[in-house]
């Protein structure tokens, strides 16, 4: 009788238990919602810190409201372009594709950064916050943050950008959004003529398998797809890959160089950052070393 | 300037949402039977604990894996067993054990031996299907002391330690990268109070001492510093 009783409280905890279905794609993302971007006012952490030298005006400076729909959903998604407006249409326009954290103020600098570059407003920066970041609505997937930046994508296009005349960038998590419309631009509004991966992660796979030792499905895990290392061999288009040889989050020869290699298109150029860690390699390099050596790409 | 606490903020926001099954999946229970049960013993079991990881704000702890099971005693020195594990189920992973505990030696006196204990872990995803078979091979000594009988019942203390290995079999790991670590050796030091039905046992084991607990999203704590981490375990057997 006893036995029974085990046996019928060990079946029913079995089917209790396995009928939950809880997730772990929270883990790519370090969103933290906001109702207004304060830029230079923000004084929250910010990735890196930059001087005066990298101001940009405040004419420059454009909030954008992209509607997209995405599994579904209606959901408006807030970008900030930095630049010309006017410009867009005859002119080469960077969209960056943040990583995990944060939102746009988090990245603020880096985009000043980069519209710093070749001088003020050089370039047009287009910086789009994913879904359930910042100011745009929604909760993040895999799928809507392809979305929102095909969303950034049909944005410039309306305002007369080309396809050859836009080069994508993608730090981090957001390698996965270059790499996902530079491996399949027939899938996207625009096709970008060149891009840049800046610490970028081989996949979802990859980093379980790093923090759980065995050689796990990712699926235990996560509902993700998101695989860098494979995508990459689709791009027929220039790469420039930066990451520092101490990155202690995506260590170089676990990501970066997997997905560097894995790349079969016309030219790619690889830039190891001796002493840079995951985030701080424009701090390493030199700001203006950085920037030369995204400027020398761009314009080549 | 580089703001210095970014890499350690993205670390513990992962620690965080990783603290309910990622880690040392390899460390999620104590050895089972140390001491094989009786011929014909019958004995339900649940154990408690995993791999130490800091949660900032909240505690260093160790990942709170659980698992219940079932151990008969085949012969007099063999046990089979089998045990769930609850905390993978809750992610869709149905995960069980299976293993005999074996006595391989014991002294004149009956007081100190040596057991070992082969066992394999199945799992499966309910989203993919993909299944995963890891063999496992534990052996420990173990001494009693302070053994006392009172009212005709009998109360055991023992010590133990020994090894648990884990063993990877794929030769390939994600982006065709090739797997470098196919045992995963963990020694461990444990202590059992046997109380006639229930007995209980605390445990500590030195996870995979020789690999780097540096440049991966989960922050372990080791006593080895960079190297490896400490899991800490509860376990309860109730002898039917």
């Amino acid at each position: 009788m006893k036995m029974k009783k085990i046996l019928f409280i060990g079946i029913s905890l079995v089917l209790v238990i396995a009928s939950c279905r809880k997730r772990l794609d929270d883990f790519l993302f370090n969103n933290v919602k906001a109702d207004q971007y304060l830029l230079d006012d923000y004084t929250g952490r910010i990735t890196l810190e930059v001087g005066s030298e990298y101001d940009v005006a405040d004419s420059m400076i454009h909030l954008i409201n992209i509607p997209i729909q995405s599994e579904g959903q209606h959901l408006n998604i807030s970008a900030l372009y930095t630049g010309e407006l006017s410009r867009i249409a005859v002119d080469t326009v960077i969209l960056y594709c943040h990583g995990t954290a944060d939102n746009i103020d988090f990245y603020w600098p880096r985009q000043k950064l980069y519209s710093n570059m070749g001088g003020k407003s050089r370039f047009g920066v287009l910086m789009v916050d994913y879904p359930g970041y910042g100011m745009s609505e929604g909760d993040p997937t895999e799928q809507n943050m392809y979305d929102a930046v095909n969303g950034a994508l049909q944005w410039l296009k309306d305002n007369g950008l080309t396809s050859d005349r836009l080069v994508i960038f993608g730090f981090s998590l957001g390698s996965a959004p270059t790499c996902e419309v530079a491996g399949n631009p027939t899938k996207f509004t625009l096709a970008p003529s060149k891009m840049i991966l800046e610490a970028p992660f081989a996949s979802a796979e990859k980093m379980i398998q790093d923090a759980s030792i065995l050689a796990l499905p990712s699926s235990y895990f996560v509902n993700v797809k998101i695989d860098n290392a494979e995508e990459i061999k689709k791009v027929n288009i220039p790469l420039l890959w930066i990451h520092g040889e101490s990155d202690s989050f995506l260590e170089i020869d676990k990501h970066g160089e997997i997905v560097y290699n894995n790349y079969q298109g016309p030219s790619k150029t690889a830039v190891r950052v001796p002493g840079g860690d995951h985030e701080d390699t424009p701090f390493i390099m030199g700001y203006s070393n950085y920037l030369t050596t995204l400027l020398n790409f761009i314009e080549q | 300037m580089f703001n210095q606490e970014f890499v350690q903020q993205i670390k513990i926001h992962k620690t965080l949402v990783f603290i309910g099954f990622f880690g040392f999946i390899t460390a999620c229970a104590p050895t089972r039977f140390v001491k094989p049960l009786e011929h014909k013993q019958h004995a339900v079991t649940a154990s408690f604990g995993g791999p130490v990881i800091n949660v900032p704000g909240i505690a260093t702890m160790p990942i709170p894996f659980t698992t219940f099971g079932y151990g008969y005693g085949l012969t007099p020195k063999t046990t089979v067993y089998g045990n769930f594990h609850t905390t993978s189920s809750v992610f869709g992973v149905v995960q069980f054990d299976f293993g005999t505990s074996h006595s391989i030696w014991k002294n004149e006196n009956n007081n100190k031996g040596v057991s070992i204990a082969p066992e394999l872990n199945f799992m499966i995803d309910v989203f993919e299907k993909r299944a995963s078979l890891y063999p496992q091979l534990d052996a420990n000594y173990y001494m009693d002391y302070h053994n006392k009988e009172k009212d005709g019942k009998s109360k055991v203390n023992y010590l133990y330690f020994g090894l648990s290995n884990w063993f990877e079999l794929r030769a390939e790991g994600a982006n065709g990268t090739k797997v470098q670590q196919h045992i995963i050796c963990s020694p461990q030091i444990g202590h059992t109070f046997d109380r006639g039905k229930w007995n209980y046992t605390l445990e500590a084991k030195i996870l995979a001492p020789y690999v780097s607990n540096e440049k991966i999203v989960v922050d372990y704590k080791s006593i080895l510093g960079n190297r490896g981490g400490l899991g800490l375990y509860f376990g309860v057997n109730y002898k039917l």
